[in-house]
């Protein structure tokens, strides 16, 4: 029986990503684009996850190492030429830097909760005002990537399918890298110190070292994210790249589908993606109609469904286990 | 064998002295009972060992190195574990991830870890429930996985904070039994504890805390006969045989 | 650097600030009851300002005169909110309620979004417009109206707080919740009660603002967060902490203004915010412990 599960679970994994590497060929380009969406928001919610969810500090300001990356690429490309796929590295490795400052200040001073929160909001806003004031960066108008045509190497193409692949690779790697940590002694020592910093402490675990660690890899897998979208949408600005808009989006996948859980994001990104493209159909008008939707979801979530959706159906399997 | 010593260490809130002066010395083997009436300072001191708060005078030695300055998993990690008064586990881990936390301060390998953990749990008797979640345990179980955490850490000096507070007569014995166990396992033991009986029975030596200071020390017999424990602590009616 | 800049700047900031104190001190009213980071403050200041704009537009009246209703419309929403929504979980962990509030404004900020479109709206006020000059410094009408009366709400909320009995209830309760359920304060209508007098006072800064200040959907987001600087620099819980640190951060944001460019100016407000959580995150005044 046991083998029947290993191999049922294998047969599974194995049609899923069947589905997933033949899907894009027989959609039109709009739903590419949707998929590409969800799994980049998918891509991101994991990528927070990692420090939000599984080591409990809650970030208001991961749109901070998002802009770092897409500018670092970015400025990297258009000024001098380098492949973005070199300036994606490099914008990982700022993100990284990004939040050994951030991690290290806030951390040595025992920032915890809403407070942690409320100061990396204060850090991405200043990066936006930073980057809203800087000639380097364009200041208000931005920076526009030159089109390159079909130029894989640059990180760029024309049919929405090469960024599908793109996506869904990253975001294949930051689901493996999140199920390591979820079964493995990061985990343990990650839920330790959510759950209680003190008796993480009084156990061994060294608390500071591990929040630092988990604030790295948290930003540097967000700055790759910033750098997947510049080159998807081919233009970034302050708002867009390091807004308070961009981190709310960033966490709201996470929070509905389930903080701290290794599908939990991918669930929130599938939900929350096809209802905002529904939505913003539906209303038509401003780019940000669909926030008010993701508004009243968050609320509902918060209220009915604190665990998330993830959390939720677990629930649902043990009442009917008993 | 190296010993605890405590030397003149002293610690305020604001204008309240919480411990004032307090100078002793644990060595290795011995089970020393902590009592004194609430707010006479107990807890301070177990988190001035154990690294929660920094002493504004005195020292801990661990041997010959001083303990002061290091944070709480540092001093861990030098070997004294402590547990807290009111029992919190991980309850987003199993009763077996719990205690596999502190045992990979000493075990690198998954497998190793595991292996050890469960040995833990079968020493304080939650074996059964390894795969549990932490939250479904009861109010003594929480305990004993407590204990099972500390022991993890591979402690020298154990801090227990209470650890009978809340339970059964019944279920305190078994605990007894295990503190016991536990000493045998060659592991020294610093007891916070408000049942004299308990105490009493446990300790091989005493040491009186009231209001921040010791007003006395020695083994059991003797400190329940001093003077200035009956009329601080335990009351003029108290009689204990 | 011209001194008449200079002194201008600080009136301006000073005018500023009490305004700033209003929303602030009515912030720190909602976190000292409920523990609640209330980030819907700025979504009710927004409301307010529309109700206002709305009203005077088609009564054709001075903004000031719909300060009562725009302040009654909001109460009513601070209360149904805190009674409908937050009440439901007020027993679980501070982020929860914090991410409510969160989505409160997130719907609110966007449906106005929707329903009134981003574009900037100003009302055209000709009584009590205008400037008073002492000598080469220029004290803006409207800004000192708004200014003076901020000030009495503050000045009314602390009376209210300190002399009214239900006031007492609500500092009971943030001092010592168990204490105050213990003898017999109906907690869900203290908070709800709280929750609405600083929706109505948040609503009135909106009000008394908007004869000098662009009316858009988004305005609220700028005010929140300053609104957190200044309950986080002057101490959470501290009523006078909100106050002073209003004006400390209105004169600081003018003179950044002043002396940096443009948008920068809110960069000395970040930098303090973040000082103030690293070092003194207890604040000016604050009595909470972190």
């Amino acid at each position: 029986m046991f083998k029947k599960s290993i191999a049922n679970s294998l047969f599974l994994w194995f049609g899923l990503i069947l589905i997933a590497i033949l899907l894009p060929f027989f959609l039109p380009p709009y739903f590419i684009h949707v998929l590409v969406m969800i799994l980049f928001y998918a891509y991101l919610g994991t990528s927070w996850n990692i420090l939000g969810g599984y080591a409990g500090q809650f970030s208001f300001g991961h749109a901070a190492f998002f802009g770092i990356g897409a500018y670092a690429s970015t400025l990297a490309f258009v000024n001098w030429g380098i492949s973005p796929w070199l300036g994606m590295i490099f914008g990982g490795l700022l993100g990284m830097l990004l939040g050994l400052l951030i991690g290290s200040l806030c951390f040595h001073y025992g920032l915890r909760g809403p407070y942690f929160a409320l100061a990396t909001l204060a850090f991405s806003e200043l990066l936006r005002l930073i980057s809203l004031n800087l000639d380097l960066t364009g200041k208000a108008m931005g920076i526009l990537i030159p089109l390159k045509g079909n130029a894989p190497f640059s990180f760029q193409h024309e049919s929405k399918i090469f960024y599908y692949f793109v996506i869904l690779l990253m975001f294949i790697g930051v689901l493996w890298i999140t199920r390591c940590i979820d079964k493995g002694k990061f985990g343990d020592y990650f839920t330790a110190i959510r759950e209680d910093e003190d008796s993480a402490e009084a156990i061994g675990v060294d608390t500071f070292a591990y929040k630092l660690l988990a604030i790295l890899i948290s930003g540097f897998l967000t700055a790759l994210g910033g750098t997947f979208y510049a080159q998807y949408f081919l233009y970034i600005d302050p708002a867009i790249t390091f807004g308070v808009g961009n981190s709310i989006e960033i966490f709201l996948r996470p929070i509905v589908g389930g903080m701290g859980t290794v599908y939990g994001p991918l669930i929130g990104a599938s939900v929350l993606g096809p209802l905002g493209e529904v939505t913003r159909g539906l209303l038509g008008g401003y780019q940000g109609v669909h926030l008010m939707i993701y508004g009243a979801i968050l609320v509902s979530v918060i209220i009915f469904l604190p665990n998330g959706i993830y959390g939720w159906l677990r629930s649902l399997k043990k009442k009917h286990r008993d | 064998m190296r010993s605890l010593k405590i030397e003149n260490l002293s610690k305020s809130f604001g204008g309240l002295t919480a411990v004032n002066h307090v100078t002793f010395q644990v060595e290795q083997g011995e089970i020393m009972g902590l009592i004194g009436p609430n707010g006479s300072g107990k807890t301070t001191l177990f988190n001035l060992i154990s690294g929660f708060l920094a002493p504004d005078k005195g020292n801990i030695y661990l041997g010959e190195k001083s303990l002061v300055g290091l944070r709480p998993h540092q001093i861990c990690k030098r070997g004294i574990g402590r547990t807290f008064q009111i029992a919190k586990p991980f309850s987003h881990l199993s009763v077996m991830r719990n205690v596999r936390t502190a045992v990979f301060n000493w075990e690198r390998t998954i497998s190793g870890a595991n292996r050890e953990s469960e040995g833990l749990l079968e020493f304080v008797g939650l074996w059964s429930k390894r795969n549990e979640s932490a939250s479904s345990l009861t109010f003594m179980e929480r305990k004993r996985l407590e204990l099972a955490r500390s022991l993890g850490t591979h402690p020298k000096f154990l801090l227990l904070d209470e650890v009978m507070a809340g339970l059964t007569p019944v279920e305190q014995q078994k605990m007894i039994e295990l503190v016991k166990k536990i000493r045998e396992g060659g592991i020294t033991l610093i007891v916070i504890e408000h049942t004299m009986q308990i105490i009493m029975t446990l300790s091989d030596r005493i040491v009186v805390l009231c209001f921040g200071e010791i007003i006395a020390e020695g083994p059991p017999q003797a400190v329940a006969q001093d003077p200035n424990v009956i009329k601080s602590y335990l009351g003029e009616k108290y009689r204990f045989a | 650097m011209d001194t008449n800049i200079l002194v201008q700047a600080i009136i301006s900031g000073l005018l500023m600030g009490g305004i700033y104190a209003l929303v602030a001190v009515s912030l720190n009213l909602i976190f000292g009851v409920m523990k609640i980071i209330n980030f819907a403050h700025g979504a009710f200041m927004m409301l307010g300002m529309y109700v206002t704009y709305w009203v005077s537009v088609f009564l054709d009246i001075h903004p000031y005169l719909s300060l009562l209703l725009s302040m009654s419309v909001l109460f009513v929403v601070g209360f149904l909110i805190q009674y409908g929504l937050i009440n439901r979980i007020i027993e679980a962990p501070e982020y929860n309620q914090l991410l409510l509030t969160l989505g409160v404004a997130l719907f609110l900020e966007n449906l106005a979004l929707f329903l009134w479109t981003p574009n900037y709206r100003m009302i055209k006020v000709t009584t009590f417009a205008g400037a008073v000059h002492v000598g080469k410094v220029m004290f803006s009408t409207p800004r000192m109206i708004a200014f003076g009366a901020a000030l009495t709400m503050t000045l009314l909320l602390y009376l209210f707080l300190t002399k009214t009995d239900s006031g007492k209830a609500i500092r009971a309760i943030s001092q010592d919740r168990e204490g105050a359920h213990v003898i017999g304060i109906n907690l869900k209508m203290i908070y709800s009660l709280a929750f609405g007098i600083g929706s109505a006072c948040v609503a009135a800064a909106g009000t008394m603002i908007t004869p000098f200040f662009y009316i858009t959907p988004t305005v609220g987001l700028v005010f929140v967060i300053t609104a957190f600087v200044i309950v986080v620099l002057g101490g959470l819980g501290s009523f006078w902490g909100a106050f002073f640190g209003a004006l400390i951060v209105g004169v600081a944001e003018s003179l950044g203004e002043v002396l940096l460019s443009g948008s920068l100016k809110q960069v000395p407000i970040y930098s303090i915010f973040i000082l103030t959580l690293l070092f003194r995150p207890k604040g000016l005044f604050g009595k909470r412990h972190v």
